[in-house]
């Protein structure tokens, strides 16, 4: 069997779990019928890897996986005899990772670690690390260091815990196949044992991230209440508390820069992306964009039944996504309200899921009531996109964050031009990324955030000028042919595989 | 034990001043336990030999010595894990699981002290038959005795194992002198027996009344299932019986002055009276030990835990810590102070209390030797008591092999040695047992935060498998 051309390393997602992410990797595998993959798979536990949701296509070589939270096996637990050599190395492992000068010197701290304990073999178990005086040293210094006065049962439980899922990462390494170049489609656990196994197989190594893991983490830790709770005594104080999910943070943020050393180079959607990756220490001469695509051949038979159409006697404005807060339906109806005003025969239409968050749906059932909109805004649950978008003159978003929303590159393949906030990749959507994209025009008008009154101009804008429309949906869908094509996009990939295919990890100083 | 003492701190704030001598009473009586009540009592019916001189009355002595001493070897390990058990029972809330859990450790040891007993008496002694049955039934009296009031003793029913056993010494004075008037001697222990019986049906009565009854909520563990998860303490429990009594049988079947009573029973009478008497001083120290030893270092261990569970920071818990290694300082000098000048005194004294007694110049040496070890035996059982509560099970059971191992090696190169060297295995032991214990609870407070959090299983279900506490 010869070596896969690329190895992916996945972290909760394709094939168990269903998503954009997950659909991402089945084209990207699918798309590439002559390139041989491996897959590596990093879980929380079995359980919720019970079935796979996608179908395994026929050039995935191997596939392997490991389940991170799971308990480690009962020997794995229990200390095993050491050396005081082999302890004194443990310590000194541990602190040359901890009490590193700086980031750097921690990651190279972390390699020299894995490489130690890869070596050392079932002769250090996570048993050592749990019940090892050397181990206590550290974690009292570490303390002593960092939060000296919180809660020091909590501070330990929480060392524990982190520590468990690192540490079965470092024993699944040797599980990662063999690939001649590795991939890893987040920074955090699969990030780090993608960096890890490339290293041990002098491979190189790409990460291309959808959102951006570090900065997930930190949202979801900050917002967490779940802050693990040892034996369930009381709530844990203020300062504590916020000590802990430091920890926590510290630790995926750490993660992260590994990866990003590791890795050449660092492909994000677009450029809002690239910038977060920057700030969490990707060098900016490896960041790099590529975009998702879309298939435009899906929406040729509604973009040709719009152009048949007659010209309609009022404008249609179409909203397509979930009914929930983050896409701010009610700045979107706000704004429905000042187009009625100036435009009263142009309809609003929404289309998407109402179940999501059926109290925030209801919320915006009550507005359109209170601002007298039942005219001129209608719901109308979810349906089939090229179908809908057949109907609809104007696209409109208000979302207070967006990644790289593929409804705008449909939009524009059936060239209807768009009315987008300026989060997320919609700037670049709507106004070019490149020079040479740039030179293409406007697909359509930004906005600003929570702005009803820049929505409304911008859509009374398009709705009075049948020209623009025209002129801005025929730039959007040169755009979508030229830089969104997913066949065009995904083969940047394949090109990238067999351009590094042989060579080494990317260099470690710039 | 941290629970008796704390019912006692209870009692000791009424500060009444019978109460406090109340206290002390129960102190003395409990802490002690099974060794000071046995030994009392032998030393009870050696004063009473000396008022009733009978022929039969040395088979007597003997046979309730070799009684008592073989059952407390017996069941001395099986007592512990049993009220260990029961204790983690009552912890958890599972009162009801005691009864079923006395019944499992009794159909175990009850046949097999009567086996014992059985075998000893009629095979290897040669007393008339009334007498060999009623050893045999005092054998399975004394065996449940001590199980019944170690188990109550851990339900912190003080009261009702006092009453009980001054009911049923009483009664077995009373019904042996009875049954030897108008029975005739053979009859003497038959009415000991009965006596006992009485004691444990008292006993039985109590833990029927502290037990609540109906079905049993979880499973009570059974006998073996309890045995292997406590090994260590069943082991402590033999090796310090065993370091106790080794000494006296040694002097039984290899001492010069030793006299053969019947069979296998040997005595050395007036030496044997003298170690009893000299054991006795240990009940004052064991007082106070209980008293304000071990509340004052429970009380700084509660506050350890107190503060490890409510979120300390690790500074405080080193105060906390370092607390607790002060208070075992000041206790173990309060102890030597007063438990010293008591040993002290009496040691100055033996030339005139031996003498009262009916014993010789040589009985006062041995008294004196006694005196001292039982002075190092309480500061023994101050340490071993602190590794217990740290629940280092492993070094407990290194201190109770010494003391075990010392007893019977130096006693028999006394013997060896001669009369004068007697008595120096127990000092000799207890003083090994004194010093390794003290050093390994300072080891072990000294080392205290790291074992309490890294010895905690990751998974806590998984405790059994993940091998870091010593069982």
């Amino acid at each position: 069997m010869r070596i896969p051309d690329a190895c992916l390393l996945l972290e909760g997602t394709f094939p168990y779990v269903r998503g954009g992410v997950s659909g991402w990797v089945h084209r990207l595998i699918d798309l590439h019928p002559h390139l041989q993959f491996s897959i590596f798979f990093l879980g929380a536990d079995r359980r919720a890897a019970a079935k796979r949701l996608y179908d395994m296509p026929d050039n995935v070589a191997e596939f392997r996986e490991a389940f991170l939270f799971e308990r480690p096996s009962a020997d794995e637990l229990r200390p095993a005899p050491l050396d005081p050599g082999t302890a004194s190395e443990l310590a000194e492992g541990l602190e040359s990772v901890y009490f590193a000068a700086d980031g750097e010197a921690r990651i190279l701290a972390a390699f020299a670690f894995s490489d130690w304990l890869r070596t050392r073999g079932k002769s250090v178990r996570f048993g050592n690390l749990l019940h090892e005086r050397a181990s206590w040293d550290v974690l009292r210094k570490a303390y002593a260091l960092w939060f000296p006065t919180v809660s020091f049962i909590d501070f330990f439980w929480t060392c524990r815990i982190i520590h468990a899922p690192l540490w079965q990462m470092l024993r699944a390494l040797p599980e990662v196949p063999h690939a001649a170049v590795y991939h890893s489609i987040s920074t955090g656990y699969a990030g780090t044992i993608g960096a890890l196994a490339s290293r041990r197989e002098g491979a190189p190594y790409i990460l291309s991230e959808h959102g951006i893991y570090t900065k997930e983490r930190m949202i979801e830790i900050t917002q967490a209440d779940w802050i693990h709770e040892p034996q369930g005594h009381g709530i844990l104080a203020g300062p504590t508390r916020l000590a802990l999910k430091n920890l926590w943070i510290g630790m995926f943020a750490f993660l992260g820069k590994l990866t990003y050393e590791s890795a050449n180079p660092i492909i994000s959607l677009y450029s809002g992306n690239s910038r977060l990756q920057e700030e969490f220490g990707a060098r900016a001469e490896r960041v790099t964009i590529i975009p998702n695509g879309i298939l435009p051949a899906r929406f040729d038979a509604a973009r040709k039944a719009r152009s048949s159409q007659p010209q309609p006697s009022a404008c249609r404005i179409g909203f397509l996504g979930r009914i929930v807060p983050i896409k701010d339906i009610k700045t979107l109806l706000r704004a429905a309200r000042m187009l009625a005003d100036a435009l009263p025969d142009a309809r609003v239409s929404l289309h998407g899921p109402t179940n999501e968050d059926q109290e925030y749906f209801e919320e915006c059932l009550e507005m359109v009531e209170d601002l007298d909109l039942r005219e001129a805004v209608s719901f109308h649950g979810s349906g089939r996109i090229e179908e809908i978008l057949v109907g609809v003159d104007v696209l409109v978003l208000t979302s207070i964050s967006e990644a790289l929303p593929l409804v705008i590159l449909e939009a524009f393949a059936c060239g209807i031009p768009v009315v987008a906030t300026d989060v997320g990749a919609c700037r670049e959507l709507l106004n070019g990324r490149t020079p040479e994209d740039k030179a293409l025009g406007r697909g359509g008008i930004l906005t600003g955030i929570s702005s009803p009154s820049q929505t409304a101009d911008a859509l009374v804008r398009l709705a009075r000028d049948h020209e623009l429309r025209t002129t801005m949906g025929a730039a959007g869908f040169l755009r979508v042919m030229q830089f969104y094509n997913e066949k065009h996009v995904m083969s940047k990939y394949g090109a990238l595989y067999k351009s590094l295919q042989g060579k080494g990890p990317a260099p470690w100083q710039a | 034990m941290a629970g008796i003492g704390f019912r006692l701190q209870k009692i000791l704030r009424r500060q009444t001043y019978t109460a406090i001598l109340q206290a002390y009473f129960y102190a003395a009586v409990i802490s002690s336990g099974p060794l000071v009540l046995s030994i009392a009592a032998l030393s009870a019916i050696g004063l009473a030999m000396a008022v009733f001189h009978s022929p039969e009355m040395p088979l007597f002595f003997s046979s309730v010595t070799f009684i008592y001493s073989t059952s407390m070897i017996l069941t001395g390990s099986i007592q512990l894990v049993m009220v260990r058990c029961a204790a983690d029972a009552d912890y958890a809330g599972h009162r009801e699981q005691v009864w079923p859990l006395l019944s499992r450790f009794m159909a175990v040891a009850v046949p097999a002290q009567a086996a014992f007993a059985g075998w000893f008496f009629f095979f290897c002694t040669g007393a008339s038959d009334v007498f060999k049955v009623s050893c045999v039934f005092l054998s399975v009296q004394v065996g449940m005795m001590w199980m019944l009031s170690g188990l109550l003793t851990a339900m912190k029913s003080y009261k009702l194992v006092v009453g009980s056993f001054a009911a049923g010494y009483a009664a077995s004075g009373t019904l042996a002198w009875l049954f030897f008037r108008y029975f005739g001697p053979d009859w003497l222990m038959a009415g000991f027996a009965a006596g006992h019986a009485l004691l444990v049906v008292l006993l039985l009565a109590c833990i029927r009344r502290e037990t609540p009854d109906g079905g049993c909520d979880g499973k009570p563990m059974t006998f073996c299932s309890a045995m292997s998860s406590y090994r260590m303490v069943a082991l402590c429990g033999l090796a310090y019986n065993i370091g106790i009594w080794a000494d006296k049988f040694l002097f039984w079947w290899f001492g010069d002055g030793r006299v053969q009573v019947s069979g296998l029973l040997y005595a050395m009478p007036l030496h044997d009276q003298a170690v009893y008497l000299g054991f006795l001083s240990i009940i004052p120290g064991m007082a106070i030990f209980l008293l304000k030893f071990e509340t004052e270092f429970s009380s700084h261990y509660a506050l350890f835990f107190q503060d490890v569970l409510g979120k300390a920071p690790l500074e405080r818990l080193e105060e906390r810590r370092l607390g607790m290694v002060e208070s075992l300082r000041r206790e173990v000098l309060q102890l030597v102070k007063f438990q010293g000048s008591f040993t002290l005194v009496l040691v100055v004294l033996a030339d005139r209390i031996m003498p009262a007694l009916g014993l010789g110049a040589l009985q006062t040496g041995v008294f004196q030797i006694v005196l001292i070890g039982s002075f190092l035996l309480v500061l023994f059982l101050t340490f071993l008591t602190v590794l217990f509560y740290l629940d280092e099970r492993r070094s407990a059971l290194a201190c109770c092999l010494v003391f075990a191992g010392t007893n019977i090696a130096v006693t028999g190169a006394s013997i060896y040695f001669g009369e004068q060297w007697y008595g120096v295995g127990y000092v000799a032991a207890a003083m090994a047992g004194l010093a390794i214990s003290s050093r390994l609870a300072e080891g072990h407070l000294e080392d205290l935060l790291f074992v309490t959090f890294s010895s905690q299983p990751m998974y806590p279900e998984l405790s059994g498998e993940e091998a870091c506490s010593p069982e």
